[in-house]
């Protein structure tokens, strides 16, 4: 599903989220970004087309002269989002009913999972690489151990830091989110080169 | 079960879609707030992810996770990076506690190597220390003989000077030397005729009077050399010296002769100066009497 936004559409989007532009525009972001993990988090298989959908179905609102009068304008997005959830449910229980058999037919998941964390190790290091040391050294400290070990080591560095462990944890989501990014597109490039030297074989799948 | 851990099941039920409708519309509706419930919520997915990757989910949870994320390129994508995080993060330990064995290792051997290098300065130093001695000996060696060599001319030397001194003190007027115990008196004499012995000066000896110097008063002069004997009157010679060559007598001061105590009989005796002259005849210069009186 592409987005189907134009310039007007967004702009009363925007007006939609708040008075400030730039304010508005950063909400946006925000709201987008939680429809994707709302998607994701229902087992969608397209979670971002999904979110985009959620997006086009308000701005079409708006265009077609609906006003929509609600305290918290987000909510209303949400609530397009469980609309479009549903109406995919049947589609998400295909895709999971598919990937169930994906699952049972492949020869062995465990060891495309092995490969791809393999890759994802090479990239990590690349990109622990361009963190400054200080950095790097507290996100190798914070997932470190297992169980209640780890548990008191974060408490334990939240006290050095001195910030409180629930800042710690959402300064290392941020942090995490940002490594997760830089391997993903490093692990996007291999794929393009590693596409490039394969010889391609009729009928494979390119999804 | 603590409200914290309720929460925290709950929003982990949330992200693994399993959720009851009631609970997942109230989570809806606070993800729709703008708030904070998508960093929990995030949160609590990178802790199943993390969970996941440890192998610390139980089977129900673990099947769900697979059934979520193994499904899609992006899912897999992301259990792949909770995975290869965890992986090195568990490296990054390994290499933290191993420095302080490889630490150790390294202190051990340089203590090993501090401990054999002062070994190695200690025996050079002590190799220096005995190559010093040796030749200390070797120079105390040459010492000794030198000094043993010393010894004997010295004893030589001393024993020659000890015959020269016995020949010296046998030579001399005032005859062997006392004594450190020894007891000296001496006895002034002046020359002329006594009327009796009563009238003669006395010399007192007791046993521990060893020696007696006799100080013989004479206007003599002019002679090669003097001789003095000790007499009883009835003529019989108990001692008498060698030839003395003195300096010229000085005014007031006689002529002095030592010899030993026993060499005196008690009553009277009679001491007499003979003198040499020039042409080696010998003249009776003078003759003193005294008398001796023996105590003890």
């Amino acid at each position: 599903m592409a987005l189907r936004l134009d310039e007007t559409a967004f702009e009363r989007l925007l007006e939609l989220l708040g008075p400030d532009r730039d304010r508005a525009a950063q909400r946006y972001e925000e709201v987008r970004r939680s429809l994707v993990r709302f998607f994701e988090w229902r087992g969608c298989a397209d979670p971002a087309s999904l979110a985009d959908e959620v997006m086009d179905r308000v701005a079409r609102r708006l265009s077609d002269g609906e006003a929509i009068q609600a305290a918290n304008p987000a909510g209303y997005f949400f609530g397009v989002a469980r609309n479009v959830w549903r109406e995919t449910l049947k589609t998400v229980q295909r895709h999971r009913t598919a990937s169930a058999d994906v699952s049972r037919i492949a020869s062995n998941p465990c060891r495309e999972i092995e490969r791809e964390t393999e890759a994802a190790l090479a990239c990590l290091e690349q990109c622990m690489g361009s963190l400054p040391p200080e950095t790097r050294g507290l996100v190798l400290q914070y997932y470190q151990d297992q169980g209640i070990r780890r548990i008191e080591r974060r408490r334990h560095l939240a006290a050095e830091l001195a910030i409180e462990p629930g800042t710690l944890r959402i300064r290392m989501l941020r942090l995490r989110e940002r490594l997760e990014a830089c391997v993903s597109g490093c692990l996007d490039r291999r794929q393009v080169t590693d596409d490039g030297r394969r010889p391609h074989v009729s009928g494979e799948s390119t999804t | 079960m603590s409200l914290a851990e309720d929460r925290r099941k709950a929003l982990r039920r949330y992200v693994l879609g399993t959720s009851p409708g009631a609970e997942q519309e109230a989570l809806d509706g606070e993800l729709a707030q703008d708030g904070g419930l998508l960093d929990e919520l995030e949160v609590a997915e990178i802790d199943l992810l993390d969970a996941y990757a440890c192998g610390e989910l139980q089977a129900a949870e673990r099947g769900q996770v697979e059934e979520i994320y193994l499904a899609t390129p992006s899912g897999r994508r992301r259990l792949a990076f909770a995975r290869a995080l965890q992986r090195r993060a568990t490296v990054e330990k390994a290499h933290r506690l191993a420095v302080p064995r490889w630490a150790g290792l390294a202190a051990m051997w340089a203590l090993v190597a501090i401990g054999g290098g002062a070994l190695v300065w200690q025996n050079v130093s002590l190799r220096g220390d005995i190559g010093r001695l040796r030749t200390m000996q070797e120079e105390l060696t040459v010492r000794g003989k030198t000094l043993a060599r010393d010894a004997v001319e010295n004893q030589a030397e001393i024993a020659q000077l000890r015959a020269e001194l016995e020949s010296v003190v046998r030579e001399s007027p005032l005859g062997a030397l006392p004594a450190a115990a020894a007891t000296i008196v001496r006895m002034v004499l002046r020359p002329g005729l006594v009327r009796d012995a009563e009238g003669a000066p006395s010399l007192v000896l007791t046993e521990k009077i060893t020696w007696v110097e006799l100080e013989l008063m004479s206007a003599a002069d002019g002679y090669q050399s003097y001789t003095v004997s000790l007499e009883t009157p009835e003529g019989e010679s108990l001692w008498r010296s060698n030839p003395i060559v003195p300096p010229a007598l000085e005014r007031g001061r006689g002529l002095v002769v030592r010899l030993p105590a026993a060499t005196f009989k008690g009553g009277t005796l009679i001491a007499i100066l003979s003198g040499r002259t020039s042409s080696g005849s010998e003249e009776q210069v003078a003759d003193y009497t005294l008398r001796v009186l023996r105590r003890g």
